[in-house]
C-alpha cells in the first residue's frame, strides 16, 4: 500500500481523486434525470423529495409518513455511490458508513429546522442551520474524529456543482465568463499582493508565508494554500496558520455577507457575484450565496453569479497560479538550492477536474434546451427535468454544509501570531471591499441582468 | 527523476496521514483533491512541497533494507 504511494499517480487520478468522483456521481444523476424525462418516468422527481416549508406539525408528518419509502430510497442510494466511491479513493467503510448514517439523520433535521416558516422570517435558513447546527456538535460534543471520513467537504460539494452546471445555460458561461474572469482576476491579485506586500514588507514573514497567506486569501482558499505551499515549500507551519486564518474568516464571512446584504436590501445577484469575489472557499461561499438566495425568496440568480465568479473566475485558474509561485519560487528564491524546475504539467494535475464536469453538464442541458421553445422549457423541462436535478443538488449542499461545522473544531485549529493575524486581515478588507466596489456598486446592473 | 522527494524516507504525502498533520484542512479542501497534486511534508526540514523536488537531505526510502540485506 504504502509502495503504491509513492509512484507517480498520474492517470491513476481517474479514481483515486475525489474530483473524478463528483463528476462521475455529478454527470449519472443527469444522465439518469434525462432518461426518466424522455421515457415519463417521475422516478428521480420522487427521488428529489424534499421537506416542505412548515407551520404545522401535523403537516410535516403527514409528509413524511406519505413519502417515508422515498426517503430510504434516496438514502440508500446516496450511500450505495458515496460508499463504493470513498471505499475505492480508500476510506475505511467501517467508519464512512455509520458517518454517512449520522450525516443524513442530521441533513433531515436541517431541511426540517431550515423549513419552519417563523425561523425563515429571521433569515436561518436551512445552509446557516446546518452550519451551525454542524460546528455546535463539533465544538461542544466532540464527536470522534474518525467520523470526518464521512464529512467529505469537498467531495460533496463538488458534486453539486457538476449538478449545479445543469441549471446554467452554457451560452450565460460564455457571455459573462470573462467579466468574471476579469473581475475575480482584478480582486484576487489585489488582495494577493496586499497580502505579501504587508506580510513580508511590513511584517517582515518568510517570503513563501506571504505566498501561502496571499493565495489563501486571494484565489480559493485553503486548496489555493496547500497548492501554493507545494509549489514553494513552504514550512509545515505556515500551511497551518493559513488553514486556521482562511476557515475563521470564510466562517465569518458566510454570516457577515447574507447579513450585511440583507442590510442593504441588495438584489442576489450582485451579491453571488460579491460573495463569489470575496469568499475564500468554494463551500463557504456556496453556503453564503444559497443563504441569501433563501433569504431573498430567489436562490437562483446567486448561485449562478456565484459560480460564475469563483469556479470560472478564480478556481479554473489554480493550476496556473500554482505554476507561477513555483517558477518565482525556483528561478527566484532558490538560485542557491537545488530546487527542480517546474514542469507546466503541473498545471493541468492541480487543475480542479470537477469543473469540467460542471462544463459537460451545462452543455448536454443547453443542447436539450434548444429543441424546446422559451413557454415549453418553463413549462415542461424545467419542473420535470431542472427541478429533480435541483432538489438532489440541494442534499449535496446541505451534506456539505454540514460536514464544514462537523470538520471545524476551533480548538485544534492552529495558533496564528498577530503577524499573520492582521497580514491575513488587511487582505480580507481589500478582498471584501473591491468586491463590493465592483460586484454591487460598479457591475451591479450587469451582473442582475447576466443571469436573471 | 531519481532521488527527489517521492523516493525520500522523510516525504510522506498519503492523504489519511495529512488530513490528520494538517488540522482544518479537511474543513474547507480536502487531501484527496486534484489542487494538492501529490504534495507532502517533508519530516526533515518541516516543509510542504511537491515530490519532485530534491535536496542534500535526501535519502532513499529503501536504504535500510538494502542495506541490511
Amino acid at each position: 500500500m504504502e509502495e503504491e504511494a509513492k509512484k507517480p499517480m498520474g492517470w491513476k487520478e481517474l479514481y483515486l481523486k475525489e474530483d473524478w468522483w463528483a463528476i462521475y456521481l455529478g454527470i449519472g444523476i443527469i444522465i439518469a434525470a434525462i432518461a426518466a424525462f424522455y421515457s415519463g418516468s417521475t422516478i428521480i422527481k420522487s427521488l428529489g423529495v424534499l421537506p416542505p416549508t412548515w407551520t404545522d406539525f401535523g403537516k410535516l408528518i403527514e409528509h413524511f409518513s406519505s413519502n417515508f419509502g422515498w426517503y430510504g430510497i434516496q438514502f440508500a442510494i446516496w450511500l450505495i455511490v458515496f460508499s463504493i466511491s470513498t471505499r475505492i479513493i480508500g476510506f475505511k467503510q467501517s467508519e464512512y458508513l455509520p458517518s454517512f448514517v449520522f450525516l443524513y439523520i442530521l441533513a433531515i433535521i436541517t431541511f426540517i429546522i431550515g423549513a419552519y416558516k417563523p425561523l425563515k422570517h429571521y433569515g436561518f435558513e436551512a445552509p446557516l442551520v446546518a452550519l451551525l447546527l454542524g460546528l455546535l456538535i463539533s465544538n461542544v460534543f466532540r464527536l470522534p474524529k474518525w467520523m470526518d471520513t464521512g464529512f467529505r467537504v469537498e467531495y460533496y460539494i463538488k458534486t453539486g456543482i457538476v449538478l449545479l452546471g445543469a441549471t446554467l445555460p452554457f451560452t450565460l458561461i460564455i457571455w459573462a465568463g470573462p467579466t468574471a474572469f476579469l473581475q475575480a482576476t482584478i480582486i484576487s491579485v489585489s488582495t494577493c499582493l496586499a497580502i505579501f506586500f504587508i506580510a513580508t514588507k511590513v511584517f517582515g514573514l518568510d517570503r513563501r508565508f506571504g505566498a501561502v497567506l496571499g493565495a489563501g486569501g486571494a484565489i480559493c482558499g485553503v486548496s489555493a494554500a496547500i497548492a501554493i505551499a507545494g509549489a514553494v515549500k513552504a514550512k509545515k507551519e505556515h500551511v497551518s496558520v493559513t488553514i486556521a486564518l482562511v476557515t475563521v474568516w470564510a466562517i465569518v464571512m458566510i454570516f457577515f455577507i447574507p447579513f450585511a446584504s440583507k442590510l442593504l436590501n441588495l438584489h442576489p445577484a450582485p451579491v453571488g457575484a460579491w460573495v463569489g469575489s470575496s469568499e475564500f472557499a468554494d463551500a463557504a461561499g456556496f453556503a453564503a450565496a444559497v443563504a441569501y438566495g433563501s433569504m431573498v425568496g430567489n436562490e437562483e440568480p446567486a448561485i449562478r453569479a456565484f459560480t460564475l465568479m469563483k469556479v470560472i473566475g478564480r478556481d479554473i485558474w489554480l493550476g496556473i497560479w500554482s505554476f507561477a509561485f513555483a517558477l518565482i519560487a525556483c528561478l527566484k528564491w532558490e538560485k542557491d538550492e537545488s530546487g527542480t524546475k517546474p514542469r507546466p504539467s503541473e498545471i493541468w494535475w492541480r487543475f480542479p477536474k470537477f469543473v469540467l464536469g460542471f462544463f459537460v453538464a451545462s452543455v448536454i442541458i443547453t443542447v436539450i434546451a434548444t429543441g424546446y421553445t422559451m413557454q415549453d422549457y418553463d413549462k415542461i423541462v424545467k419542473p420535470d427535468l431542472i427541478k429533480p436535478i435541483k432538489n438532489l443538488r440541494s442534499w449535496t449542499f446541505i451534506f456539505c454544509f454540514l460536514s464544514i461545522g462537523l470538520t471545524t473544531r476551533f480548538r485544534e485549529l492552529a495558533a496564528a501570531g498577530k503577524k499573520p493575524f492582521w497580514a491575513f486581515t488587511f487582505g480580507v478588507f481589500v478582498n471584501v471591499i473591491l468586491g463590493f466596489l465592483l460586484s454591487v456598486v460598479i457591475l451591479g446592473n450587469y451582473w442582475i441582468n447576466a443571469v436573471k | 527523476m531519481g532521488n527527489t522527494c517521492r523516493d525520500c524516507i522523510y516525504f510522506e504525502n498519503n492523504p489519511r496521514w495529512l488530513e490528520n498533520e494538517l488540522p482544518g484542512l479537511n474543513a474547507l479542501s480536502s487531501a484527496y483533491g486534484s489542487a494538492r497534486g501529490e504534495a507532502g511534508i517533508c519530516s526533515k526540514l518541516d516543509i510542504y512541497l511537491s515530490p519532485v523536488k530534491k535536496c542534500d537531505f535526501f535519502e532513499h526510502r529503501h536504504a535500510d533494507s538494502l542495506s541490511v540485506s
